[in-house]
């Protein structure tokens, strides 16, 4: 008798169902996994104090300047500088329609760039000034051929009254 | 004995077990929403307007527009434009409303992220000199960098 009375009660005792707690649990880990975004921290590092005398600079700045100029059929791309030895470079290259991107002009103005970046490695911005009557995708292909490898980032517009 | 026939051939209709149907249906939804990117077009390109040839692989990025088409010149972000004969000589109104109109907006947007560059969007035929004209505008007006923006070459 005391042995039916045993079994009854443990037929009767609860079971939770597993399978959609693991199901919903599956979803949250997902969820977690998903809305995770790995950020790596920072390290700031000082450096030790130092002193020095500064010296009133008489160097004149650089101020590299691309000038693209329409001679006939052709355009003349000048690289000049100011400084206290200013001097200029040119290259030709044949003009093209604006439907096409104008690759001569792209290697004329890289070269001119290579050139300035060879001869003054710390200037990190160039002006830019082209004739009026040159279009914008001759002004693409200009900065093109500055910004090609990364030679540089910071271009500026200059007037075309530079230029004409 | 045909009743009880039928009831075994009842007992043996398969059942469709909905909660774990609907347990992998929850974690496709989910895998879904979490790999959506939401992301606003940098650049929508106006009808009849044809973009510039570009080596450089960079990307557009989102900010104000202005574009320069053979007639017009739209300035997006306060809804206003201008015929281009205003800008094919440096003699633009300094009195026009579209100063004042700038101004506000760098003044609302000044938290929003590249909110006073420009993306230029201008026909590939248009003359330096008018956008150059159309730059000095903007930049007298307080943007500060101007994006021009080409078709690159993986587009």
């Amino acid at each position: 008798m005391f042995d039916l009375e045993s079994t009854t009660q443990r037929r009767h005792a609860p079971e939770p169902d597993l399978v959609p707690i693991l199901d919903g649990l599956t979803a949250v880990i997902f969820f977690m996994l998903l809305s995770i975004s790995f950020i790596g921290m920072t390290k700031l590092t000082i450096p030790p104090s130092t002193s020095s005398v500064a010296s009133v600079s008489n160097d004149v700045p650089i101020s590299g300047r691309v000038i693209a100029q329409l001679e006939g059929d052709s355009i003349n791309v000048k690289l000049e500088w100011l400084g206290n030895k200013p001097g200029a470079w040119a290259e030709k290259a044949e003009r093209k329609q604006p439907t096409e991107r104008n690759l001569g002009l792209i290697e004329a103005v890289e070269k001119l760039a290579i050139r300035f970046k060879e001869k003054f490695p710390e200037e990190k911005t160039i002006q830019i000034a082209l004739a009026s009557k040159l279009n914008y995708q001759e002004l693409i292909s200009v900065m093109d051929g500055l910004r090609k490898n990364e030679l540089y980032a910071d271009l500026v517009l200059s007037s075309y009254t530079e230029a004409d | 004995m045909l009743d009880f026939e039928g009831d075994k051939k009842r007992s043996n209709v398969i059942i469709l077990q909905l909660a774990p149907m609907i347990d992998v249906f929850v974690l496709i939804i989910v895998f879904l929403i979490k790999g959506t990117i939401m992301e606003e077009s940098a650049v929508l390109k106006p009808e009849g307007l044809n973009l510039a040839q570009s080596m450089s692989k960079e990307t557009s990025l989102v900010a104000p527009q202005v574009i320069i088409t053979n007639d017009k010149v739209q300035f997006k972000m306060i809804d206003a434009e201008r015929p281009i004969a205003e800008f094919t000589e440096d003699n633009f109104n300094p009195r026009d409303p579209v100063f004042a109109a700038f101004k506000k907006y760098i003044a609302e947007t000044k938290d929003v992220e590249n909110a006073n560059h420009i993306n230029v969007i201008s026909d590939r035929s248009m003359s330096y000199k008018t956008v150059y004209h159309v730059v000095k505008v903007l930049r007298i007006s307080g943007f500060q960098s101007m994006l021009f923006v080409a078709e690159g070459e993986g587009q």
